[in-house]
């Protein structure tokens, strides 16, 4: 609790990718600022919003071609239904290690007082509009709204 | 064989005829004698033959005299090949020719040396190997161990034949493994790893649980510029008890889940790290986990 800086610590989460595995890390790292006491925002763009998009994130798939991490060949990571069966098998380790999922990362970051935009331009680019967002989204903004409520953070992009 | 008949008085002294006569007979009964003796000898020759002949038969069939014949020519050739200097040489360094064959007939390396031709017998069943193989392969202790022996001994080698031909020249890195770490001794074990890195291990526990008091929650709730009330209690309470009975510290969600507050609740109750703070003036260790 005891920082050398006395200014309050501030990060700022450019999400921009809407993989179930993609987007764990700007949640997750959100969350934790919060749990340090550190002030945390998430700008969600292109296919990050789908994160924040009502009737996505509850569907929000591991993208398994062209990942080199992936345990799965490429050439069988491509055929059908092997996204969707990883993307299961993902959503029940998630579960046994009693992760939340992401729409209970975003109630947890939303209570925890992370701010949570989504982007204008992806959200004209995607044809949504703000009632197909989750209720947790703060607002929809632009990338230069971005930076004015961003003043003094670290700005990590994931 | 008839008498002789040169005798050029055979009439005139009777007396001489019976001496003759008794010298033929004596020289008829050696020759019957000497006859004897030559047939005796050709029986013992024809039973020497007979009893012989099929051991040298035998001898024949299992190869010995093919072999003599090949040993002879090997010789020959030895002969042909070498020449007197070379067998003063042979003989200046007989002690040191027995010793390398006595080192070679070792039971450990005559083994090493049966593994090895098993290994070429079978060489037409091996599949090729490309580089990559190679060093993939260099993994496998064995073969590592392996390594470093055929390099202690193509050192030895370089070192015998290299320059002037001194043979103590100081041991220099094989061209085979320059730009490469440094190969261990020869057949000595590879280095022990290091010992374990105790950064890592998990800092201890920062609070004594068996030091708190009410008094010490108080005087840190103040230090972190919050006034105890009820709910903060009910959260502290729960925290300790779980702690208590679980042995773990709970995270911000498991305390909301637990206590039954809202996570913005307790992000109200306990500012700048709900979990941590809490934990601290609760007098049980920070949470882990980043959930």
């Amino acid at each position: 609790m005891s920082h050398l800086s006395t200014e309050p610590r501030r990060i700022a989460l450019i999400c921009s990718k809407g993989g179930l595995d993609e987007c764990y890390p700007a949640l997750i790292m959100a969350n934790a600022a919060r749990m340090s006491g550190i002030e945390a925002q998430i700008f969600f763009t292109f296919y990050g919003l789908d994160v924040v998009t009502e009737a996505r994130v509850d569907r929000l798939h591991v993208n398994m071609v062209g990942n080199p991490a992936s345990p799965i060949p490429p050439f069988v990571a491509g055929l059908p239904g092997m996204e969707l069966m990883a993307s299961s098998m993902m959503r029940h380790k998630l579960a046994d290690l009693d992760l939340p999922t992401p729409r209970e990362m975003l109630q947890i970051l939303s209570a925890a007082g992370c701010r949570l935009w989504g982007c204008e331009l992806a959200m004209t680019m995607f044809g949504r509009t703000r009632a197909d967002l989750v209720p947790e989204v703060d607002d929809v903004i632009t990338a230069t709204d971005f930076y004015d409520k961003t003043p003094g953070h670290h700005i990590v992009f994931v | 064989m008839t008498a002789p008949t040169h005798d050029p008085t055979p009439t005139h002294d009777p007396t001489q005829l019976d001496r003759i006569e008794r010298k033929l007979d004596q020289i008829l009964a050696q020759h019957a004698a000497l006859g004897e003796l030559v047939d005796d000898g050709m029986h013992i020759a024809r039973a020497a033959t007979a009893g012989w002949s099929p051991a040298l038969l035998e001898l024949e069939r299992k190869g010995w005299f093919a072999m003599g014949a090949e040993l002879f020519h090997v010789v020959d050739e030895a002969v042909a090949a070498y020449t007197p200097a070379d067998v003063r040489g042979l003989a200046d360094h007989v002690v040191e020719i027995l010793d390398t064959v006595r080192n070679l007939t070792q039971p450990d390396v005559l083994a090493i040396a049966n593994d090895a031709t098993d290994v070429l017998h079978h060489a037409d069943q091996v599949e090729g190997v490309g580089p990559v193989a190679m060093l993939s392969a260099t993994r496998d202790e064995d073969v590592r161990r392996g390594l470093a022996v055929m390099l202690e001994v193509l050192r030895k080698v370089g070192q015998a034949t290299g320059g002037d031909g001194t043979p103590a020249r100081r041991p220099q890195p094989s061209p085979v493994v320059a730009g490469r770490a440094p190969v261990p001794p020869a057949a000595s074990p590879p280095a022990a790893p290091a010992t374990p890195d105790t950064r890592l291990e998990a800092p201890p526990a920062d609070d004594a649980t068996d030091t708190w008091t009410r008094e010490v929650a108080l005087a840190r709730a103040t230090e972190a510029g919050i006034t105890l009330t009820d709910a903060h209690w009910v959260v502290l309470d729960w925290m300790r008890a779980e702690h208590a009975s679980t042995g773990v510290s709970p995270n911000v969600r498991r305390i909301s889940q637990g206590a039954d507050v809202p996570i913005a609740d307790l992000y109200r109750l306990f500012p700048n790290g709900p979990g941590r703070t809490a934990a601290r003036i609760a007098g049980i260790p920070k949470p882990a986990g980043c959930i």
